[in-house]
């Protein structure tokens, strides 16, 4: 049975770059991991991997876009998208409710998270200051033209969002002056998403 | 060879001598004006002239009196880069005040090491650039000074004061604004905050973080327990640009009224 500081963990997966298939040598390894119990919630490196725990109930909060939680611990809730992929563990006995705390009806919830995004990243933008997580707008902004084109809310990215996503993450030392427009334009585009119910293009 | 008396009734001493004792009296700086004896030798530009006021210039310990008055007249017949240069030379025993300029750059000046054989030495007092058209004196540039003894031991006492304080005592920051449930703490100095330990005002509490950890660009987070045992997330990120630190909270009442840092 794995335990993380004492805890029985219920279910693990990775995220970040891994998750989400933009991996680099750089890249560090993350998981989300649920506990058994109370412990809250648990932030820490174990054998150099980030480790981000949850009980049950935070873990739904997360899932829920709780605003009570840091913005930093639900832009990413996306990386359900992956879990075919990026699932290690999940114990039997929390199968069931795993599948259903992670059962994110995005056609409510996708302005919320566009909406956190933009709280957490727009400061960056706004500050110039190039972090290389900002790669993740990218990724959004991809994310959002698939669902657009299909109706489909998936970890899937036309190409030329996946592309500069992967060339922006992948820079030895980042260039922010090169892609700052892109930045301004793609937060500019969230919030005329969130103001317009997610017809941001109409 | 042997010994020479020099401050001893009727020495003869050389001015090479002289200037050796001054040199070395003036922190071995090859040249400067001396700062603190008359006026200092500033200048102002009118009518195509370079005018100086009185003070005092020395140069490998070789000593020039510049008079109240002096003025260089530089003529508007192309664009150049000039200096007006303060001239030693020991090869013909001279000192001049000229104007030396070239097209498209500033010039290279002649400074030979006077102390050691050399014999010209071009200390430029003015800096300017000109046209057909105007003279326009090179506000930023600042002449070497040579300090008196004094005014160097108060500027390294407080020199040396200013790196106690920005290495080691303990400082104290308020945050500038809140946006949303972050906090900003300007004029933050990653250098520093890597050597300190950051204690956190949230929730009337005080919450120790470790500086090295807050490094760039990533995000630190703190967990705080308040009110029993309700629980609350910050995150701390130091970001490089713009050298400040921001502080995230869960939630926007989440007042973080300042950071303490001991080093």
């Amino acid at each position: 049975m794995e335990t993380f500081q004492g805890f029985k963990v219920l279910a693990k997966y990775r995220c970040g770059s891994y998750a989400f298939g933009f991996e680099n040598n750089d890249s560090d390894n993350d998981y989300i991991v649920v506990l058994d119990g109370n412990p809250g919630i648990i932030i820490d490196k174990a054998n150099g991997d980030d480790i981000f725990a949850f009980d049950i109930s935070s873990f739904k909060r997360k899932m829920a876009f709780d605003d009570s939680l840091l913005d930093y611990l639900v832009i990413f809730n996306d990386e359900v998208l992956c879990l075919d992929k990026s699932l290690i563990y999940l114990d039997e006995c929390f199968k069931d409710q795993f599948l259903s705390i992670t059962k994110i009806d995005w056609s409510k919830s996708v302005k919320i998270w566009v909406q956190r995004n933009i709280d957490y990243f727009e400061k960056y933008v706004r500050l110039k200051e190039f972090s290389k997580k900002l790669y993740h707008l990218y990724r959004i902004r991809g994310l959002l033209a698939h669902y657009d084109e299909t109706g489909k809310f998936e970890n899937v990215y036309p190409k030329s969002y996946l592309e500069k996503a992967k060339e922006y993450k992948n820079q030895k030392e980042v260039i922010g002056a090169n892609y700052i427009d892109d930045f301004e334009s793609i937060i500019n585009y969230l919030k005329k998403y969130v103001e317009s119910g997610g017809d941001a293009d109409g | 060879m042997g010994l020479l008396k020099i401050t001893f009734d009727g020495s003869s001493v050389t001015s090479k001598q002289d200037a050796d004792f001054n040199f070395h009296g003036g922190d071995l700086i090859k040249a400067g004006i001396m700062e603190s004896l008359g006026s200092g030798v500033t200048c102002t530009a009118a009518n195509n002239y370079i005018n100086f006021t009185d003070g005092y210039v020395m140069i490998y310990g070789r000593r020039i009196y510049v008079e109240s008055g002096t003025s260089v007249y530089i003529s508007l017949d192309s664009t150049k880069y000039g200096y007006i240069c303060v001239t030693v030379n020991l090869a013909t025993n001279s000192v001049s005040l000229e104007k030396i300029e070239t097209a498209g750059t500033y010039p290279t000046l002649t400074q030979e090491n006077l102390q050691n054989g050399g014999s010209k030495y071009q200390f430029a007092i003015a800096r300017y650039t000109k046209t057909t058209t105007a003279l326009t004196l090179d506000t930023s540039y600042a002449p070497t000074k040579i300090k008196s003894c004094g005014t160097a031991i108060k500027e390294s006492v407080q020199q040396s004061k200013d790196y106690v304080d920005d290495n080691f005592t303990m400082w104290r920051s308020s945050p500038s604004h809140q946006s949303g449930k972050y906090f900003y703490f300007p004029n933050i100095k990653k250098a520093i905050l890597e050597k300190s330990i950051v204690v956190v005002h949230i929730l009337n509490q005080y919450v120790v973080v470790s500086g090295i950890n807050i490094g760039n660009n990533t995000s630190m987070t703190s967990t705080i327990y308040y009110s029993g045992t309700a629980q609350c997330l910050m995150t701390l990120e130091f970001l490089p640009e713009t050298n400040q630190m921001v502080i995230g909270v869960s939630e926007t009442t989440h007042n973080v009224k300042a950071i303490a840092c001991y080093r």
